[in-house]
Order: structure tokens, then sequence, then C-alpha cells
């Protein structure tokens, strides 16, 4: 993703920090007046990097450019170009770009679940306090994480920027017996992710209900992760291709981030809306987990998205599983590509929302120009109303209590670790 | 595995690929029982990647105060801390939180030694600035003759 250019070694060493985040609140007379939140910036120039590249390169320069989830970025681009040639994978492919996907779910919400999210609601200010009280704890999300990074590395190649991913499929399928090997270790994270949904699902969770629609892809087979078609909560539902006539991106004047609506309305994509719209496909472990543990089915308080990333978990391992059950290695493992003059569009569902993108070719295959709509930059309006509230409820609160609280608000939506990372310079304006 | 080297960065953010970089240099020319990895940086995959080596090696681009572009700092990290205990960030978490954690799970390599190199541009784009350039070159061969003594 790109973020602002800090750096600086007194605050948090080395990281791998772009993002500085800055937010204003103005509060008038005891009443909220403006909020203005940059977490990030979206990736604007992604066209100058792809403008006059071939059409068989945004899979992997996406990817690299934001780190953060490559298999989603490259996913998308796959869409969106073999959308832009009138070329679709078949079923195998489909199925396998599923499981690859499958371990960035489960490697990312385990991240954000684990050394990002829970501290919060323990009362530690980060993880290594965290594991220094409960090392076991920590260890199973660890544990947890490396089985998705694992996955990733059998069908992706590597578990960071996989190099198996190309326009078309794969340019090698994984054999019957790597994968086989996934078996045994997806048991057992099956096991720590029940654990998991039980442990979050019993942290106290402040008070917010937000009402925002939801924005996620559906599929009428399954729970949509790598594909699906845009649904909203209001009932709207419509092809990628249209994506331009219903989101909007507009320049707000404090910020250079763009805000995204929906039909003209504020709007929300990740776990919660995926959750909300396509609760009833999900697996049978994850539906028995969720109602054992009293989730509701539409969860509306997004400081409980945590345990809905965790029955995420579940599912996807258990996808995993449903899908090497039958696995046979697709062939030829991908379809050729050729090039023509057009535009296309993509989407998957990356573990924070839709990642959606869109590419012009010309006759050659060399991109014209591309756009990429990141979940991050569609949830910004979402999460400054959100901070609306949660300011305005608790405005006699000091400034360093209030900014605590802000950045657990925003941290329930899980922006990407550059973002997360560094922030926030709160300013509360008392007029 | 005796040593593993680390390189962590991002090279489409110019300098910011720096340590990548040097893992690049090392690679094409390899050494018995040196495993050289890239890294975006992730804790977990930090750790997971020097937690079965004696020694690691752990290069990144950072912004220092009053370094000039293409300035080498080597950080030993039983004198400097890279992590305060509830400091100001939210839990962005950087190699100073990755090291810490390791050292609380019992992950840390008995020996780990880590090269920043400053960096000039961090924007979006490819290619190093050529003071980096040179300072990627130094290190490398740095790193190289360490391990060849190995």
């Amino acid at each position: 993703m790109t973020h602002r250019n800090t750096r600086s070694l007194q605050v948090s060493a080395l990281a791998r920090v772009e993002g500085e985040g800055a937010m204003r609140v103005t509060v008038d007379d005891g009443r909220v007046g403006d909020v203005a939140l940059q977490i990030y910036e979206p990736p604007r120039f992604f066209e100058a990097l792809l403008r006059g590249r071939a059409h068989t390169e945004p899979p992997d320069i996406t990817a690299r450019i934001c780190g953060i989830c490559p298999v989603a970025y490259q996913i998308s681009a796959c869409h969106a170009i073999e959308d832009a040639c009138g070329v679709r994978v078949p079923e195998p492919v489909r199925q396998l770009r599923r499981l690859l996907y499958c371990g960035e779910w489960i490697e990312s919400h385990a991240l954000h679940i684990y050394l990002l999210h829970a501290p919060d609601f323990l009362g530690y200010p980060g993880v290594v306090e965290l594991a220094r009280d409960h090392r076991q704890v920590v260890e199973r999300g660890l544990a947890l994480k490396k089985v998705g990074n694992l996955l990733i590395e059998r069908v992706g190649g590597r578990s960071i920027h996989p190099v198996n991913v190309r326009v078309g499929g794969f340019y090698r399928a994984p054999t019957v017996a790597t994968l086989a090997a996934l078996r045994a270790p997806l048991h057992r994270a099956l096991r720590d992710a029940i654990a998991t949904v039980e442990w979050v699902a019993g942290f106290d969770f402040p008070d917010l209900t937000i009402d925002h629609d939801f924005l996620a892809l559906s599929d009428p087979d399954r729970y949509a992760i790598e594909d699906g078609r845009p649904r909203v909560s209001t009932g709207v539902t419509f092809p990628v291709a249209d994506l331009d006539r219903h989101v909007v991106e507009h320049q707000v004047p404090y910020s250079t981030a763009l805000h995204a609506t929906l039909d003209g309305r504020r709007y929300l994509t990740g776990p919660l809306a995926r959750y909300a719209l396509n609760r009833p496909q999900l697996s049978a472990p994850a539906l028995r987990v969720a109602d054992r543990v009293g989730l509701e089915p539409v969860c509306r308080n997004p400081f409980r998205s945590i345990i809905v990333r965790a029955v995420e978990v579940v599912h996807a391992i258990v996808e995993a599983l449903t899908i090497l059950d039958g696995y046979q290695p697709p062939d030829p493992p991908y379809v050729p590509v050729p090039p023509r003059a057009g535009v296309g569009y993509g989407a998957s569902e990356a573990p924070r929302g839709s990642l959606f993108h869109r590419y012009t070719l010309d006759s050659a295959g060399r991109i014209t120009a591309a756009l990429i709509v990141p979940p991050t930059a569609q949830n910004q309006a979402a999460i400054e109303e959100d901070l609306r509230r949660l300011v305005q409820d608790r405005i006699g609160e000091p400034d360093t209590e209030l900014t605590a609280a802000c950045e657990r608000a925003i941290r329930n939506y899980d922006p990407c670790i550059s973002c997360a990372t560094h922030f926030l310079d709160l300013t509360v304006d008392r007029a | 595995m005796r040593t593993v080297v680390i390189g962590v960065g991002n090279p489409y953010r110019h300098d910011d690929g720096a340590g990548t970089a040097v893992a690049a240099a090392l690679r094409d020319r390899p050494t018995d029982g040196v495993a050289v990895v890239d890294s975006d940086g992730e804790p977990a995959g930090l750790i997971n990647a020097w937690q079965a080596a004696r020694e690691a090696i752990v290069i990144d681009a950072a912004r220092h105060a009053r370094s000039a572009p293409g300035t080498i700092h080597r950080i030993d990290l039983a004198r400097d801390r890279l992590y305060q205990e509830g400091n100001a960030s939210s839990h962005g978490i950087g190699l100073g939180e990755a090291i810490e954690l390791a050292r609380v799970l019992r992950r840390l390599p008995r020996h780990l030694v880590l090269y920043s190199i400053e960096p000039a541009d961090t924007s979006l784009g490819v290619g190093l600035d050529p003071a980096v350039r040179r300072a990627v070159s130094v290190l490398a061969n740095r790193i190289r003759s360490h391990l060849e003594r190995a």
C-alpha cells in the first residue's frame, strides 16, 4: 500500500513504516465537528509503475508494492487481466487459487487477532507484553499463522510474494503428495482456530453499533473468498464490471486519501460485511462455533469483528481441507491468456475486505491505465464515522484516553501493518 | 543452518529495497551453511526465519538522526534496545518488537546482528540512490568476508 514516507528509529525501529496516521477531531461546544483521518493513501502511483508494462506483469508487481496481502493482489489482478482478455479459467485452477487464498486468510487473520488486536482487549500495550504473561497463547497464534504461511508456500512457491501465480493459473501445479502433507498441520490448526474463537469471544467489548451499508462479494455456491459478485446489504447486487457506476472515489479537502461511496452512501467492506451477507454459507464447524459463543447473525459492533475474523479462520481451514480432499493437479496448470485491447475488472475478498482492480490494455497487451481500489480506502469514511461516535460518547475523557480509544477503533478494521504503525497523532481542538 | 542472512525491505519503494539488494548480492555467490532470505519485515516471518539459526544477520533500510544517505549502521542488540516498552506507537510491529517478542518466546538466535542503511528516498518506484547503491555493495562485501571467515 502507499503510505506517507516517514520512518524513525526512535519510535518503532526499522519497522515497515511508511504510514503515519494523523487524526484531527474538532470539538465545538461539546459536539464533535470534523473528524479527519489519514491512515493511508490509495495507491494512485500504481498507474505510473504499471503503465507500459505487459499484461502478464500486474500479479507480481502489485503483490510486491503491497506486501501485506500479496495473494489478494495477485488474484484480483489475474481476474482483471483475464476479464480484459476474455478468458475464464477452469474450475480446478479456481480451486487452487481458493486454496492459496485460504492460506492468506489464515495467516493474515491470525496475525491480526493475536499480534495486533487481542492486546487491546486484555490491557497490554502490545504483543510483547502479552507474550510475557501468556506465552502459550501467543505461541498458539504463531502456530496458526505458520500453517497459513505453509499453505501459501506449498501452493504459491514461497510464503512472501508467492512466485507461482500467473495470469491464467499457475506456473506449476503442486503434486498430490505436496498438498497431502498439509493435512495433519491443518487438522491441528483447526483445533487451535476453534480455541481462538472461544478465547476472543470471552473478551469485554466496548459498545458501539454501526449503521454502514455492507459490501462483500457473494457466490451462489460458497462463502466468497477468491471470487464472487459484489453484493450490498441494501439488496443491490451488480457485476464487477459495473464497479465504476456504484463505487465512486472522491477527494476530501483535508487529506490526500480518497473517500469511496457506494451508490452515494458510506459503506463498509471486510469480515463484518462478509459475515453479514454470506453467513449461511460458512462451513458447519465455523457455524457451530459461532453459534456456541453467541455471535449474532449480523454483527454491527466493530469491536466484535475479532470474533468474526476467528470464525473466518475456522472456515478457511475447513475449506482448505475440503479442497485437499478432492485435489488433482490441474492439467495444464494454466490456460493461455492472449492479449487484446479492452478494459477488465477483477475482485476478490482480501482479509481486510473487497479488493478491486481495473486494467486497460492496448492490442499488444500493454497496460495503458490501472486502477486499484483497496479495502482500507473503501473503509475510511466508515472508520471516521466510528471515531466521530466514539469521541462524542466520551467527550469528557482526557485526550490520552480518547487517543487510545480511537486507535483501538481503527484497529478493528485491520488496516495493514504499515498503516497501523506509528500512529496516531491525535489533536482535539476544544473550541 | 549455521547462519541466516535476512534482507528486509521493499524494492518497489526505492531505497527501502536496500536490505533485499544486499541479500540478492549475497545470493549471487552463496556460502556453505548460510541461508539468505528476503522478508517484508513481518514479525512472525522474521522469527521463523531466524529461530533455527545460530547467527542471524538482518539488513534493513532505516532512518537515523543526522545520517547521510548510504550511511551504514551496525546495531548491537546487547547494547542498543530497539524496543521501548509501551512506546507511543500503536502496535505496528517493527523489527524492534519482533526481536523483543522472539526474546520473550525464547526464539532468538545466539547472535543477532543488525545492519541498517540510511535511505535517501522511500517513495514508490524502483532503483536505488547512488550512495545507497554503494553502501549495498560495501555491506555485501563486509558480510561476505565475515561469512567466509566463520
